[in-house]
């Protein structure tokens, strides 16, 4: 979406983007809505610094969501000691017929993509959420598109690999788990 | 499009669609944590105490104006040289939330230059706790380090305002309780000399800055014209003046260097020639360039402009997104936050590397930095981010460093006024 530069104040960019931006934010702190707010706050802290400048782009968004985009890569790197983020805390694994395995198939999909490297999740938001061409998206992330190729592949056979791994180990609807709890 | 790139991108949309962001309560969160640094005080301002005087051993340098070839030597290659093997290690993990080191015996005399949102500026001394008004400023400003001093631009049309929206430019002297007019414009910029600031504006007809040519002055900070008008090439802006060249930058700035590196040009304006582009900027001095090359593992380099000559500082460069650094106002010292997170001083003339213990923070605590009055006192200054475990704003830290000293001076700021201050306090 674009907003006409000339009524762009900066409150007004807010009011108008801050939740696509928290959508965009929720993916890339791995769906922690306390994180993704922060992340949110530290972007646009950031362009605040920068707004006499940045609203006179032609594209002031795409700015912040450069700036979003370093922040999140700049955190996960900071975290040095981050937990394991665990893909089976439903024992459901990716693949079943009916609505509520579907639902339990997005769920698995996206706690999958929390599990990637910060830089290829990144580059996945990017292309599939935020529908950026391989083009665009090298070009916010100031890389080459052949890097961002090469990165969404990477980053697309893991999920490939994680599905196929937790398919092979997830129970069989023959033989539930038995509950070892009282 | 394959099957897992349909779903996951369905996944996406499904989960994060409905999501909504309290946009109000969102921009409370920013200006609070831009509050933090710079709504209140747009610069520090800092006099050292004779308590804390500058040791003499740290000799100025001086910058001959003389003119010099002005292409860059091609630069060395990155030729590490080795520091010793302590001062670029990593702090420990995970990185604590707290400046350490020495506590301040005497509280130094640290003189802050605050300025409120009805556009009154003070100096506020930290030895007796007072402000001093500053006379002759109408309106909210955002301040700029120059030599000696403080520029302004009062810009009361707002940020949104076009370039024709003229401003008026204002200089405040290092503790000096008046205002001097310079002009109007759109900004003031430093010069490589004291007592100088150039002076930017567009032309009336200019309603964007996109593709328009900025005109730059040279003015004493009396306010007295010093040389002609020198028209910038279409696009650019200055960042300010190094030694007989301008230092420029595009406007609107490309992409990559709005939180990344920052690409700027050298441009001799009486032959109107780019004589030296930078990638990746990191901070200019009166008569040096700090960049870095967009190599991994290569070292950041120093331009001397006067002698068109680079050298490789001990500095790791090649970083993706770019050092954040400053130079002391006589560009002798430059303080670089490495990619450890730990701050390091650089001396152009011993060419010594003092990497400064206890000054690596986690990303949760903000922190800013810069040198006093553009003196060779190092402020740092510390608090917890949003995530304070002991109250909304918690605590925070003031500190200084100075050439010699083995570790930073740290004390716990809780005085209100310090406290904006310090949270204000912008590098």
């Amino acid at each position: 979406m674009r907003i006409p530069r000339a009524e762009l104040s900066f409150e007004d960019f807010v009011r108008a983007r801050s939740s696509s931006l928290l959508r965009t934010a929720l993916l890339l702190s791995g769906q922690n809505r306390a994180e993704a707010e922060d992340l949110l706050q530290v972007a646009l802290e950031r362009a605040y610094r920068h707004w006499p400048r940045i609203c006179w782009s032609e594209e002031p968004e795409r700015y912040v969501r450069r700036i979003l985009a370093n922040a999140s890569t700049d955190r996960w790197r900071r975290l040095r000691r981050r937990p394991e983020l665990s893909l089976h805390a439903t024992n459901t694994g990716p693949v079943s017929a009916d609505h509520s395995a579907a639902i339990a198939d997005r769920d698995y999909l996206l706690r999958a993509l929390a599990a990637l490297p910060p830089g290829q999740r990144t580059v996945l938001v990017l292309r599939y959420f935020d529908d950026l061409s391989e083009a665009a998206t090298a070009q916010l992330l100031g890389c080459t598109p052949g890097t961002v190729k090469s990165q969404a592949a990477r980053a697309l056979a893991r999920l490939r690999d994680l599905e196929a791994a937790a398919a092979s180990t997830a129970p069989s609807p023959a033989a539930p788990e038995v509950a070892v709890d009282d | 499009m394959t099957d897992i790139e349909q779903r996951l991108r369905a996944a996406m949309h499904a989960a994060m669609d409905p999501e909504e962001a309290a946009a109000e309560q969102v921009l409370r969160g920013v200006y609070r944590r831009h509050r933090r640094h710079s709504m209140l005080v747009a610069g520090l301002a800092v006099l050292i105490s004779a308590a804390v005087a500058i040791p003499a051993a740290i000799a100025t340098r001086s910058f001959s104006g003389t003119p010099a070839p002005a292409t860059r030597q091609t630069p060395a290659p990155a030729t590490p040289q080795t520091p010793a093997p302590a001062t670029l290690q990593a702090p420990p993990q995970p990185l604590p939330t707290t400046m350490s080191g020495l506590p301040m015996a005497t509280r130094p005399n640290f003189r802050f230059l605050i300025s409120a949102d009805t556009g009154q500026a003070a100096w506020y001394t930290t030895a007796t706790k007072q402000t001093k008004p500053i006379a002759g400023l109408l309106a909210p400003g955002r301040y700029q380090r120059v030599t000696g001093g403080w520029a302004t631009a009062l810009l009361l049309g707002g940020w949104t305002c076009p370039p024709h929206c003229w401003s008026t430019l204002y200089f405040v002297a290092d503790g000096a309780t008046r205002a001097s007019q310079i002009g109007v414009g759109r900004s003031l910029v430093a010069s490589d000399r004291a007592g100088a600031v150039w002076l930017l504006s567009y032309a009336h007809t200019i309603t964007s800055p996109h593709n328009a040519s900025a005109s730059v002055q040279l003015f004493s900070t009396t306010g007295h014209a010093l040389g002609p008008h020198y028209r910038l090439p279409a696009g650019y802006v200055l960042v300010r003046g190094v030694g007989r060249y301008l230092l420029l930058t595009h406007y609107p700035p490309r992409v990559e260097t709005i939180s990344g590196p920052v690409a700027a040009a050298l441009w001799d304006p009486r032959s109107r020639r780019v004589v030296d582009t930078f990638p990746s900027m990191i901070d200019a001095g009166p008569g040096e360039i700090a960049w870095s090359p967009q190599c991994r593992g290569c070292d950041v380099q120093l331009l001397n402009v006067a002698t068109g000559k680079s050298m490789a500082t001990p500095i790791p460069g090649g970083q993706p997104m770019g050092l954040s650094g400053s130079f002391s106002d006589d560009g002798t010292l430059l303080v670089v936050r490495l990619p450890s997170q730990q701050l390091a001083v650089y001396n152009i003339s011993s060419k010594a590397l003092t990497v400064i213990p206890g000054t690596a923070l986690s990303d949760d605590d903000w922190q800013n930095f810069g040198w006093m009055n553009g003196s060779h006192t190092l402020v740092v200054t510390a608090g917890c981010g949003g995530n304070c475990t002991t109250g909304p704003d918690g605590p925070d830290q003031l500190a200084y460093w100075q050439p010699g000293d083995v570790q930073l001076r740290v004390a716990t700021v809780t005085d209100l006024a310090e406290i904006q201050a310090v949270q204000s306090w912008e590098s």
